[in-house]
């Protein structure tokens, strides 16, 4: 009977058996195969998932209405589980007054983190928001804008994420 | 004739090869895989324990022109080459093009004016003036002081690029910068959303 | 006379090789198989409020560490001795090196609100100094200035901060507020975070 290895189950033939050519086959294709998946990790070592989308807009937003952005790109779905950092941003100048604005970041559509903006004198601030998400593999980040005041606003927004950790 | 693995193209022998060959082969084949394994040792030493990350600071108050690069004196981390404040106090350099995280915070006195004014704090690529990373509070006016911090998580930066912050705020005259400081930190070689 | 090879049946030796060989291409991928993981799998500590923290004075500085945290991902081992409360020491336990910091959360005043009044909240580095009047100096700060805006959100704030910090640092997560017609409260939902992104006592190869 073939010996193996503890970690992977790496064949080898034992001493006292006869040895054919299936023996070095087996085991340079089982290496091979182990070195494959080691590429993966590799891969993701070096290229940890990141995204951003800048300027996705315009959408226009009613004052008072707490809106999901819903532009090309404002969605982000988690490819694998892990904690990853996610910013938000999303502004615009209103066709009437406006004293504050708001960006916010959900996840399944729960609201996690946002940022508000004191836009006092009907000043553009434009709000950003960053912060923290643990989540699974299939997760959707969206974000959602608020401001006060009067009339509408075309916002222009973006979304960045980086993943911190993989729990997968 | 020895075969070859399918992924990493591994020699092995096979039933037409004769055995007194085998220690040959079977030093090929485990040369083979030392040098899949250096591959990958060498992405290794690029991302653990120590990846490419460089932090200026600055706590000396300077009256800095609007909009104009902030100076830093202090090079509070460089694991890669990144500054010299000899030779430039304003700039990170990108030492491998990729994707970095930026972050910068500054903290000043109001610009006195009574309108209220957007503070807008952006870290720029000091060749191309591009900004992905900027953030703004307001200004009311009032003597408090007005802390900014800014960041963004993956920014696509080349080998060579330089990064700077600057303050704008809204008056064309020389601002009182209290501090300041700003990270680069290496995240990814690409931009990969799924 | 002509010497012979090992015959298919006497190959001993070459059984031993290859049982070698299976041995140290397993120990050599398994090492860098975690090496590379553990690249991916940062020191990481996320931890959240499930209530409100009440009663914060104006003008007066207010320490958010006070509040009740729970973890929402630890993947540091910590164990008994680094849970949420002791996280503003988070570097005794994880050591030198570069860490991204965080805070996240929404104030709202419990009465009154001034209308346009300030709020700073920090992130400060604060390390042993036996010079200092309180025994320890502020190294590197991030705030964030806001004012109310009195539209009946409060000020919500999402913010980071990149710190090179040694073991015997500690971090303050802070709110002063200028609301002086009543205490202020953070909502439940906030969160502060830390993760370890780099060592910083090694120069790396490029």
């Amino acid at each position: 009977m073939p010996g193996q290895t503890p970690i992977y189950g790496l064949l080898y033939p034992c001493s006292d058996e006869p040895i054919t050519p299936a023996a070095f086959q087996i085991l340079a294709n089982q290496i091979d195969a182990k070195l494959l998946e080691l590429q993966g990790d590799y891969t993701l070592m070096l290229n940890r998932y990141n995204y951003d989308i800048e300027s996705v807009g315009p959408q226009n937003i009613a004052a008072g209405a707490d809106t999901v952005l819903t532009g090309a790109g404002l969605t982000y779905t988690i490819p694998m589980s892990g904690v990853y950092v996610v910013r938000a941003r999303s502004g615009g100048i209103p066709s009437g007054a406006f004293s504050m604005m708001r960006v916010r970041v959900r996840q399944n559509g729960v609201v996690r983190f946002g940022q508000t903006s004191n836009t006092e004198g009907n000043t553009l601030v434009t709000p950003v928001a960053i912060g923290p998400i643990v989540a699974v593999a299939g997760d959707v980040i969206t974000a959602q804008f608020l401001y006060a005041g009067a009339g509408t606003v075309n916002v222009f927004s973006g979304i960045d994420v980086k993943m911190l950790v993989r729990t997968a | 004739m020895p075969s070859n693995t399918v992924n990493f193209s591994l020699p092995y022998p096979n039933g037409s090869d004769a055995p007194c060959d085998f220690a040959q082969q079977w030093c090929d084949f485990t040369d083979a895989i030392n040098n899949v394994m250096a591959f990958f040792q060498a992405g290794i030493d690029r991302a653990i324990p120590v990846i490419p990350a460089a932090l200026l600071r600055t706590s000396i108050s300077r009256s800095i022109p609007d909009r104009n690069p902030i100076p830093f004196d202090e090079v509070v981390l460089d694991t890669a080459g990144m500054t010299d404040l000899d030779a430039d106090p304003y700039r990170i350099t990108i030492p491998r093009t990729g994707r970095y995280t930026v972050s910068a915070f500054i903290s000043k006195q109001t610009n006195g004016v009574l309108t209220p004014s957007e503070i807008g704090l952006r870290a720029e690529n000091e060749l191309t003036l591009d900004f992905h990373v900027n953030a703004s509070i307001l200004d009311l006016g009032v003597a408090v002081t007005y802390y900014v911090p800014a960041s963004t998580p993956a920014l696509s930066l080349v080998s060579g690029d330089r990064v700077q912050i600057a303050v704008n705020s809204g008056t064309f005259v020389s601002q009182t910068i209290d501090s300041a400081w700003l990270a680069v930190i290496w995240h990814s070689d690409t931009e990969v959303p799924a | 006379m002509t010497l012979t090879c090992p015959s298919d049946a006497n190959m001993a030796a070459v059984a031993k090789q290859l049982h070698a060989t299976a041995l140290q291409a397993e120990a050599e991928i398994y090492a860098s198989e975690q090496l590379m993981r553990s690249a991916v799998n940062l020191p990481t500590v996320v931890v959240n409020t499930t209530a409100a923290y009440t009663n914060m004075p104006a003008n007066i500085v207010n320490e958010l560490s006070s509040a009740t945290w729970f973890t929402v991902f630890d993947n540091t081992f910590g164990g008994s001795g680094f849970g949420p409360q002791n996280f503003s020491t988070f570097t005794q336990r994880l050591g030198e090196g570069l860490y991204e910091v965080g805070l996240c959360a929404t104030f709202v005043a419990m009465g009154a609100v001034n209308d346009n009044s300030v709020r700073f909240i920090n992130i400060d580095q604060y390390r042993p100094d036996p010079t200092a009047p309180t025994g320890e100096s502020i190294i590197q700060r991030s705030v964030y200035t806001q004012f109310e805006t009195n539209t009946g959100v409060g000020t919500e704030v999402a913010f980071l901060a990149e710190f090179r910090a040694k073991p015997s640092d500690r971090f303050a997560f802070q709110l002063l507020h200028g609301n002086t017609s009543s205490d202020l409260q953070m909502n439940a939902g906030a969160y502060i975070w830390a993760s370890k992104l780099s060592e910083t006592n090694l120069t790396r190869v490029l």
